[in-house]
Parts: structure tokens; sequence; C-alpha cells
């Protein structure tokens, strides 16, 4: 579904992928400064299934943001290996790998990061209009997007017309709008109250049981946690614990 | 150095005085004012390369003047040394006169000596003016030819050459320190002294034989020793033709221009003082003189003329300042190149400037940071910009001495202008160039310093407390009323600046008022495009009209308010201008992803878009005026070709006093000539009085080379007798005629039959721009004497020729009569002009040589339609390339812009770019974006310079150029490939700027967070 199965050429078709959606295996990632060396990521290894919620949680510069970058491919890895349905990501070339978020994944981040000099529903509009969806096909479906979120009647506001909220919802609505496999959100409730926040989470559930798509977020939230499937605890670059069993039931086959 | 250049230079100073002391008290703040200066090297270089162009174009002009000036300054050394003035009896000479110099006797000017001068300048000026030298002298050009040794055999001829008769023991008198040649022996009665210019022409050393030709025949001279040209060795007139000079005694002189012992025809004068000081005095020497002079002698009287002044100040203009109006437009847009550089680095910095705030900086701390960083760049500028000036005005003069060498051969003088600087040029362009940047940063710094400072650090929109908001509303509606003022005054006064200020600053101050309740783009829609049309059409205004034709400012005023209307509409459009993108990219949609964010910042940043667009429509503008300018004149000259000369081909004329007197059996007799000239026809002209005009009141415009009138003389005329053979052939266009002729040939044809009946050249259609004459036009009458006899006649005028086509080879002067009326001037001293048609397939540079070796003895000069007009558009052409070479220079202005303005996007927008990214733009796409972003500001601006180029040079084709044969030519090819050229240029410098925004990382959009 939404171009997640899709294969190479030589790949028979009609058989699609069934394993998991994000395999990591020993990942390691580091910064270099000047003075120091950071090892961000130690030795990381994770799963995650199709339709699931993952939680990653842990205490402040322990890593999550960077795992979330690499197992997104928005950043490099330094050693290991990441697999997304099946296909090595870093080994992709820098267009495929493009072209895979495009078509295939979300972003909500934490600073909503919407492009200022866009109106809603130009911004909810970009990940179709780079994926060659026709110009009047996609501002309809923006526009049904946003009314998913709520903000139908925003449309043709620029983001610093619009409160936090709205705005995150707008970025929302950015991430889910091609219908991606995989969403990343990266604390999506940080900059909103707990009532937002509250609203903003029962979004992202309502879609993931309609849609079946697979979210993983990082939090310091715990109310998202207990929302999660599963959480990923990290500290000092290391995943410590998984929470075994599963906060709710997963989406899948739903 | 001018008030205006001190001025400058004093607030240059005080304000770098200022800018360090401040910096000295203040070096935690200097520090991080410098700091980024240093650091940044690649924006520092872009920054300063933008900024210093002002200053360079600036530089250039006032270097170019510098040359010039060092040009006249040596033709002054050269042809006058310690002569500041002359005395003629000879009233109002015309330019091209060619009568001899009159004789006068020599005790009609006794009672001008040093010593009288001095005490009249004492009783007109208050304040004594020192003469240390009165020269009585005779002067004439006459042809001249070298002998071969040995031989009566002519060597080498000259049509003219300056002879300069003084007598030895006042020479050795003259000036403070005497000439140096005055120092060598008395030539005596048969030897000359010749200046080195002449020699080399005539291949004349010491011993050599030179034949020299007066009114009553030859002499034979030899020469005593060449002589370097300084001032009495090298005196010629100005604008003159002659080879040289020739120095002899006063006696040898009177022997040869046929004068009494009493007699002489100019007295020169040298003012106390070197060859610069000296020249500053004229105007008391030559008032006091001209009294000395009053009531002497007959008729029109004395003429006491400036000389060296003149040949100091070229005539008061400039070349220049010609280049200096032009770099007009191109400094704007470099002051707007600044201020939009400025305002990104300030935005760019907010966050950090707004964190200083919080911590500790006053507001007045951080202007002092942003200025201290822009007081540097403003000194980089100014210096690189002075440095990179001279360079400019180094290929201005190299050029101009290319244009000017298609001229050399016709004036046997060296034109060359020599490159040369003055320290204070630098001094001006330096201060001048450090002031515009520096005043552009510390406006800006003032405006983006007040910044809020919770704004500023959380990056949001600001908002705008009350207190302020009251206050802008005041001045704004101050501005309405101050134009409207400024309007009344300027229409009450027919003040011209302040016509179209007032009204164009009342559209402003309305237009920022209404926008406060209605929406902004309609109303500034409506008032931009009532800027732009009130500018253009300002000069239906007639006090407008004459505020243009006096000064340029003027047509710079008009230009901005051109190119400003045409921006700011175009700025609140964009819409409308991009929505033939929209449909582009409903028909690609694999564009439409770049062409959404490419369009999306220039339309949502209108302030910064609005000032890219001006930086290159200023230029344009006056790029496109130039190329307009140019295309319409060459058409006008290849029209006119086929006008020149009522269809003859070419025409000689003699010197002043050898005339020619069997032109016609010469002809037949050289086999040369008799094959190639196929007929000829004779037309002449003396000067005769007209009676009924005062000639104080009918000065010529351009300048003093006629010198000033003595007070009570009659205007005097040209008489040109013109043979019926011409009279059936002309083409000359008359601009007024009688209603009994039908046509224009009817009535020249009507002067050879009725010798009573007259027509006038064009300056007496009273306009007074050529040459100032009295109005008069078909059915008034002319009165004319003659000079000599006093003899009165009346003629009448049945029409009045049109202004001549652009150029114009003049043979007809004054008041033209046919043959028949010669009988009433029987003893009118006429000279003559043969014109000639010639057979068809002949070379005339061959015909001229044997013309000008057929009529050496006559000092005979031949010109040729062809010649004269291939020379001439060799000249424009190399001229215009000239003016748009230097505005090229300008465009730097446009292309650094661009790529600065580029790169800073790049770092502005990392994070925006890294948002792309992630969500899935791969990197060409983000390459493109910038690409196409750049290229539709580029070319929109590009395409408003165009467009108010054209209208404006429409304007300039509608009121200045009049020339009936002038056509509007829009040179569609030149401007394509310069449009296309600058476009290409822009480009080429956002490659990179975006290639490097291609290259961020999606990682980026995370990393900068809050
Ligand atoms: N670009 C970078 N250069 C150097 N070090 C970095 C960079 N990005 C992250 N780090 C370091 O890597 C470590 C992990 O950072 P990361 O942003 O992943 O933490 P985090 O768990 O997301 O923290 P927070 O909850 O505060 O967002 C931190 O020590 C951080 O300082
Ligand atoms: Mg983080």
């Amino acid at each position: 579904m939404f171009g997640i199965g899709r294969r190479k050429k030589s790949e028979p078709d009609g058989a699609p992928y069934t394993g998991p959606i994000v395999e990591a295996r020993s990942i390691n990632k580091s910064y270099r400064t000047e003075e120091v060396v950071v090892h961000a990521l130690r030795d990381v290894s994770l799963t995650v299934e199709r339709g699931e919620i993952v939680a990653i949680m842990g205490p402040s510069g322990c890593g999550k943001t960077t795992l979330l970058n690499v197992l997104s491919g928005l950043d490099s890895i330094d050693s290991g290996e990441i697999l997304i349905a099946g296909e090595p990501l870093h080994k992709m070339g820098d267009g495929r790998r493009t072209e895979y978020r495009a078509k295939s994944m979300g972003f909500i981040f934490q600073s909503f990061n919407l492009m200022p000099v866009l109106s809603s529903v130009e911004n909810v509009e970009l990940p179709l209009l780079v994926s060659g969806v026709p110009v009047d096909r996609a501002r309809k479906m923006a526009l049904a997007t946003l009314d998913q979120v709520g903000l139908a009647h925003r449309a043709n506001h620029r983001p610093n017309q619009l409160s936090g909220g709205q705005q995150q919802r707008v970025a929302i609505a950015r991430a889910l709008v091609n219908s991606p496999a995989i969403v990343w959100a990266d604390e999506p409730t940080g900059n909103l109250d707990s009532d937002t926040s509250r609203e903003v989470l029962d979004l992202l559930l309502g879609l993931n049981r309609e849609n079946g798509q697979t979210f993983v977020i990082v939090t310091h939230d715990p109310g998202v946690g207990s929302l999660a499937n599963r959480i990923v605890n990290m500290k000092d670059g290391r995943i410590v614990a998984y929470s075994e069993e599963p906060q709710r039931e997963a989406a899948v086959g739903a | 150095m001018g008030p205006f250049s001190i001025t400058v230079l004093g607030i240059a100073l005080l304000v770098t005085l200022i800018v360090l002391f401040s910096m000295l008290r203040r070096p935690a703040l200097r520090r991080i004012g410098l700091r980024s200066v240093g650091r940044r090297k690649w924006n520092t270089l872009l920054v300063v390369v933008g900024s210093m162009v002002g200053t360079a174009l600036i530089a250039g002009s006032l270097v170019l003047n510098d040359s010039t000036g060092r040009f006249q300054y040596r033709q002054a050394e050269k042809t006058l040394g310690e002569i500041d003035e002359t005395v003629q009896f000879a009233s109002q000479r015309l330019p091209n006169d060619t009568r001899p110099i009159p004789l006068f006797d020599a005790s009609t000017v006794e009672g001008v000596t040093p010593d009288a001068i001095r005490e009249r300048t004492l009783l007109l000026r208050e304040e004594a003016v020192e003469v240390d030298g009165v020269l009585r002298a005779l002067t004439q050009e006459t042809p001249a030819e070298a002998l071969e040794a040995g031989s009566e055999n002519v060597a080498l001829a000259s049509p003219a050459v300056t002879v300069v008769g003084v007598d030895w023991g006042e020479l050795r008198r003259f000036g403070q320190e005497p000439p140096a040649v005055s120092l060598r022996p008395d030539p005596g009665e048969d030897r000359v002294y010749v200046s080195d210019r002449l020699a080399r022409a005539l291949e004349l050393e010491q011993g050599s034989r030179l034949r020299l030709r007066g009114p009553r025949g030859a002499h034979i001279f030899t020469v005593a020793e060449v002589v370097p040209e300084q001032g009495i060795s090298g005196y010629v007139s100005r604008f003159s033709s002659s080879e040289g000079t020739v120095l002899m005694d006063i006696d040898a002189a009177r022997t040869l221009l046929g004068a009494s012992p009493s007699q002489l025809n100019t007295l020169l004068i040298s003012n106390a003082g070197d060859v610069v000081s000296g020249a500053e005095n004229s105007p008391a020497v030559v008032d006091a003189t001209q009294q000395l002079l009053e009531g002497k002698g007959p008729g029109g009287g004395f003429q006491v003329s400036q000389v060296k002044k003149d040949t100091l100040e070229g005539g008061g203009f400039q070349i220049g300042d010609i280049f200096l109006m032009i770099s007009s437009f191109a400094i704007l847009a470099g002051i707007l190149l600044i201020i939009n550089i400025y305002t990104m680095l300030a935005e760019e910095r907010k966050g950090e400037m707004g964190i200083l705030r919080a911590v500790a900086l006053k507001r007045g701390g951080l202007v002092r940071v942003f200025v201290y960083e822009g007081y540097a760049y403003s000194v980089l500028a100014s210096l690189l910009g002075t440095l990179v000036g001279v360079g400019v005005a180094a290929g201005l003069v190299w050029g101009l001495n290319r244009a000017a060498a298609v001229f050399a051969d016709l004036f046997n003088a060296d034109l060359t202008i020599p490159f040369y600087v003055r320290p204070q040029s630098l001094v001006i362009a330096a201060s001048a160039g450090l002031l515009i940047t520096f005043l552009s940063v510390f406006f800006t710094s003032l405006r983006i310093s007040r910044l809020n400072i919770v704004t500023a650090i959380r990056d949001l929109p600001e908002q705008r407390p009350l207190r302020r908001s009251v206050l802008r509303l005041a001045l704004q509606a101050l501005l309405l009323c101050v134009g409207l003022l400024l309007a009344v005054a300027g229409f009450t006064l027919e003040n011209g600046y302040l016509m179209l200020i007032g009204p164009v600053l009342a559209l402003f101050g309305l237009g920022l008022l209404l926008s406060r309740v209605l929406p902004p783009r309609p109303v500034w829609t409506l008032l931009s495009a009532g800027v732009l049309g009130y500018a253009y059409f300002a000069n239906e205004l007639e006090p407008v009209r004459r505020a243009n034709e006096e000064s340029p400012a003027m047509f710079f005023l008009e230009g901005f308010f051109i190119v400003l209307g045409a921006v700011l509409l175009v700025t609140f459009n964009l819409g409308v201008v991009f929505a033939g993108l929209r449909a582009l990219m409903r028909r690609m949609p694999g564009l439409a992803s770049i062409l959404r964010i490419a369009v999306a910042y220039p339309s949502s940043r209108r302030a910064r878009t609005g000032f890219t667009l001006a930086m290159f429509a200023l230029i344009l503008y006056i790029v496109t005026i130039s190329s307009i300018f140019n295309s319409t004149q060459s058409a006008a000259t290849e029209r006119t070709r086929n006008n020149q000369l009522s269809g003859y081909d070419g025409f000689t004329q003699s010197g002043p006093v050898t005339p020619i007197q069997n032109f016609g059996g010469r002809v037949e007799d050289n086999p040369v000539l008799r094959d190639a000239i196929e007929d000829y026809t004779e037309l002449r002209a003396g000067q005769v009085e007209l009676p009924e005009y005062d000639a104080a009141q009918y000065q010529t415009p351009f300048g003093p080379p006629t010198g000033t009138p003595a007070p009570g003389a009659k205007l005097l005329e040209y008489l040109t007798f013109v043979p019926a053979g011409y009279l059936a052939s002309t083409t000359d266009e008359l601009g007024e005629r009688l209603p009994e002729h039908d046509s224009d040939r009817e009535a020249w044809e009507a002067l050879g039959r009725d010798p009573s009946l007259a027509i006038l050249t064009f300056p007496y259609n009273g306009d007074r721009e050529f040459l100032a004459r009295p109005k008069l036009g078909p059915g008034d009458s002319i009165v004319l004497r003659d000079p000599v006899t006093g003899k009165k006649v009346e003629k009448k005028v049945i029409a009045r020729m049109a202004p001549p086509s652009g150029f114009a080879l003049g043979v007809i002067n004054g008041v033209i009569v046919g043959e028949g009326a010669r009988e009433e001037f029987p003893s009118l001293n006429t000279q003559s002009t043969f014109l000639f048609h010639l057979q068809g397939g002949v070379d005339p540079v061959a015909v001229n040589r044997e013309l000008k070796r057929e009529f050496a003895a006559n000092g005979a000069q031949s010109f040729f339609v062809e010649d004269i007009i291939g020379r001439l558009e060799a000249f424009t052409g190399t001229f215009i390339r000239i003016v748009q070479a230097f505005l090229a220079f300008g465009l730097i202005v446009g292309v650094a812009g661009l790529a600065v303005i580029s790169a800073r996007a790049v770092h502005e927008r990392r994070r925006e770019i890294g948002t792309l990214r992630a969500v899935g733009f791969p990197r060409q796409d983000i390459r493109w974006q910038f690409i196409v972003e750049s290229s539709l500001v580029a070319l929109l601006g590009i395409l408003i310079g165009i467009a108010s180029g054209t209208l404006g040079g429409y304007n300039l084709f509608r009121f200045a150029v009049d020339n009936p044969d002038a056509r509007f030519v829009f040179p569609w090819v030149e401007m394509t490939l310069i449009g296309l050229g600058v476009w290409v240029a822009s480009l080429a410098f956002t490659v990179v700027p975006a290639i490097r925004a291609s290259q961020v990382a999606p990682v980026e959009a995370l990393r900068y967070q809050g």
C-alpha cells in the first residue's frame, strides 16, 4: 500500500513484503565536533512492526532525535544497518532516499517547520506536488486533509497567522496527506499545552486506527507513552529497556 | 576644491571621527561589530564589492574631468602661456569665421597699459588686479610651404599656420618672467622661429626655408630655430585648424600682411600670476579693458576675450559631468543594494541581537554594533571603489581618445587626452562613497534596531506599539500636506521641480493614509500608476520642460519617479504577473513544486523583491535610454546623409587672406580634377550690419569664443549670395514661407528672379538655441547696412529655413539672397565657397589630396559629405559604446546584488530548505527553485527597466530631439542582447548559492529549533 511495498523492477510483482517495516541492526552514530566526539547512538537495534505506535523516551540528550533522524534516513550512520520494508536505507542514493521520503514517510517536527511563505493548504500540498500529483488533485486532497485536522477554515492563512496548536495540526496534515506508511514525530506535543496536546494525540491515534499507519514518536510526555503499543527507553545513546507488553492494541488488521 | 567638495570631505571626516571615538569608548561593542567583518570573508567581499560600485562611478567621472581638465590646461599652457586676454577689432566673430582679422591703428589702444587696467579694476571691483604685460601684435592664419633646399620647389605645404609678429624688445618685458623664446636673438627681417608642432608637420629644421603667403604675395623666411610650444611661441586661436606657429618680428609681419608701420590687429594681455591663477582675474581685466576702449575705433568697436579662462574651462562643459549624471542611476541602485544587504544581515541576526538586548544592550548599543560593522564595510568599499574608479577613468580616457582619433587629421593637432588624476578627486570620491554607504547603513541600522526584544528572540513578526503608530499617522498626514503645499507652490511659482515633486509626494502621503483603511493592493496600484503617468506626462507642463532643458537633475528626477512608479505597480501586482506561471504549473505538474516555492518567496517578501526590482530597473532604465538615443540618432543621420549640401558631394574653401581666383579654370587645367569634378557652383558670403538690432542682446548661448561686444555695437550678420544653379537644385527645407509660394522649390527660385527678396536661416526662429538672432519670419522685412559704404538696403523676407536635420555641414549662413543682390554691395569683402558634384565612382580621398595640392597656395581646405558623415558616425558609435561600457560597470550592482541576496537567502532559509528536503524535495529541485526564483526577479527587474527606459527614451525623443528627420527607433536586437546578457550574468552568480542551497542536509530542519 501507498508505495511502501514498491520493489525494484527485478522482483516479482504481487509478492508484498510482510516483515517488519523498520529494522535497525547495531547502528552507531557519533558527532565529531572540534574538541570532542559525542557517541549519540551506541549499538542500537530496534524493530518496528507495521501499524505499530512506538514511543521513544528518555532523558534529554540521550539520542532520541538522533535515532529518529537516522531511522528515517534524514541523517547518516557510522555503522550498522537499517532496513525499511526490507530495503537497506543507507545503501540507497540520496535521490532514491528522497523519493522514498516523499512517497512513504511523513514528518512531524517538534517546532512545526512550516514554510512561512506558504499558506496552510499550500504547505499541506508540498509532499503531493513533489511526488507529481497534478495541481488540482493535490489541492483537493490537501483541503480534505486540512478538514480532517479541523482546519479547513484556515486553509489560506499563513503559519504566522495561526496559533501553535493550529500550526502543529497543519504540520500533521502535511505529514499525513500522502498517506505515508510511516510517520516520524519528534515531540509533536512539546510546544503545546496539555489540552491541545491531547487533541493532537487523539487525532494521531484516530488516523492510526483508520489507515493502519505506523507511528514512531519521540516524547517526554508519559501521556503519549501510555497511548503507544510499545515504549523504547533510551539512555546515553543506548536502548535500555522496551516496555514488553503493548500499551494498547496495534491497529494492524483492525 | 569647491564648497560642495569641502562639505562632503568635512562630513566624511566628522563621521569618521565620531565613529572611531565611539569605537574607542566601547571596545566590547566594537569587538562584536567588527567580528563578523573578518570572520565571514566571502560575505564581506560581496558586500564590499556591491557597495563600492557607486564610489567607483563617482571616482571615474571625477578623474575623467581631471583628465580633460589636464588636456585643457596643457592646451592653455602651449597655445597661450602668459597670455590671458586678447583684444581684437572684430566684434562677434563666429566660430568658423574665415575673414582676415581687421587691422587698427596702434594709437587707438595707447590707453591700454598695465597701470591703466589696474586702476580701472580698482574702480570697478574695489580691488586692484595686477596686469604684468600688454603686447602689441599682428596675427593671422596664412598658407605655408616648406621649400626644398636651394630651390623654389615646394616640399610640403600647409593650408593654415598662425603667424605672430611682435616687437622683440616688448616681448622681453611681457609677463612676470619674459617668455622663454624672447631670450633668443631678435629674428630680424627675414628669419622666424617655428613651433616644434609646425616643424614636425612641414619637416622643418634650423636653416629650412619657409614660404608664407600674405594678401599681397609670398615671402620667404629662414627658420632661425625650432622652439617648443610655450605660450607666444605656440599661439593659435581656439578651434583653429592651424598646424602650428610662426613667430617673427612685427615689422616682418607687417610686410607680409600688408599693414602700415603703425597698424596692428591684436593686443595680448598677461595677468599677474601663473597659467591658472592669472586667468581667475580675467573677468575684471576684460571689463576694465572694455571700458578703457569705449568709444575708440569706428562701428562695432573692440572685443576683449578671456581666451585663457575659456580654454581652461572648455567653455564650461565637462564631459565627466555627463558620466556623473548617467552614474546617478547606478549610484541610487547601489544605495538600494546596501539597504537590502543590510536589512538581510540584520534580519538574519535578529535572534542574536534580541538576545544581546535582552541580556544588557540598550537600543543605542545595538545601533552601535551595526554601525561599527557598517563603517568597516564603508571604509573598505570606498577605498576599493576609488581604486576601481581610477581604472574606470583610465578606460574612459582610452575610449574617448579612440573616438576622437577619427577627427585627428582634420585638426592637425594632438587631441590626445592625457590620463591625469588629481589627488583631490580621489579624496572627494572616497569621502562621497564613504558617506553614501555609511548613511545608508546608518539609517537601516536605526530602523532595524527598533525591534522588540521578545519578537526578535522568538523570530515573530513585529508588533507596532501604539505610540509609534500615532506618530506614523502624523508623519503620513504631514507628507500629504507637504506634498500638496509644494504642488501649490510649484504651480503658482511655475517652478518645474516643485510641480513634479509636490504631487508625487502628495500621492505617496495619500497612499500611506489610504492603505490604513483600504486594502493596500488597489490603493497602491492606483497611486503608483498615478506616479508613473504623472512623471511621464510632466513634460507637457512648460516649467517642467524648461527645467529639463536647463539641468540634468530634472531628467534624473523624472526617470527616478517613472522607475519608482513602475516598480511599485509590479510589486503590488506580483500575483497578476505570476498568474501565467500558475497556468504553467497546471499544465506541467513536474514543475509545480519548483514554481510554487520559487514564486512564494518573492511574492511574500514584497519589500525585498521591490528593492531588487528597483535595483535592476534603475540601471536598465538608463541603459535603455542610451541605446534608444543611439538608434534614434543613427536613423536620423542615415536620412540626413542624402540632404547634406543640397545634394552636392563636397566643397572647397580658401584661407582668409588668400582667396582662390579662377576655380573653374584651374580645375579645367588639372587633369585629375577635371575628370573627377562633374560641375561646381560658387557661393559668396560677406558680413553686413543689422542696424535695427543691438549686438549685446544677441550673444550666442554656448559661450564666449565670440567675446563680449562693445557697448552700442550693432549685430553683424553674414549675407550669402546664392547662384541660380544652386537655387534650382537645392533640397534645403523651409520651416515657414509666404503662402503665395506653392512649394519650397518655388520660394528658392523666387530669390534668383527678385534681388529684393531674402530667405533667413533657421536661427531667426527665435529659440536662441544655436545662435541668438531676432525672431523674424515670412512677411517681415530686414534692413542690411554695408559696413564700408554705410548704405542701407531693405529686404523682404519670404521664408525661413527649417532647423537642420541633426547634423548639417554649414555653407549657408545668415541672410540668403540671390546673386542679383551683389550689385547693391559692390565693395563688400566676400569669401567664396565652391560646391561641386563628383563623377560617379571617384574616390573622395584622392580628390581631396589633389585639391589640397592644387590650391595649396590659397590654404584651401575641402570637405566631403561621405567623409564627414562617416567620421561622425564612427565617433558617435564609439562614444555610445563607451557610455554603455561605463553603464555595464554599473550593472555590477545588479549582478552582485542578486548574488549577495541569494547567498544570504541560502543562509536565511537553511531550516526551510532542510524541511523541504525532509518532506521529499530532491536536491535538484532545491537548486532549480533558487535559480528560477532569482531569474524571475532579475527578469522582471530587467523588463521593468527596459519598459520604463523606453517610456523615458520616448519622452526624451518627444521633447529634447528637435530634429524633423529623427524617428523613434527601439533597438530590438540590441536591447534583447543586453537584457539577455544581464540576465545570464545575474544567473551565473546565483548558481553557486543555488548549489550550496541544494547541499543543505535535511537534518538542518531539525537542528535549528526554537
Ligand atoms: N549536530 C550535532 N553535533 C554535535 N553533537 C550533537 C549534534 N546533534 C546532537 N548532538 C549530541 O548528540 C547527543 C544526542 O542528541 P539528541 O538531539 O539526539 O538528544 P535528544 O535525546 O533528542 O535530547 P532532547 O530530549 O533534549 O531533544 C547530545 O549529547 C547532543 O549534544
Ligand atoms: Mg530531541
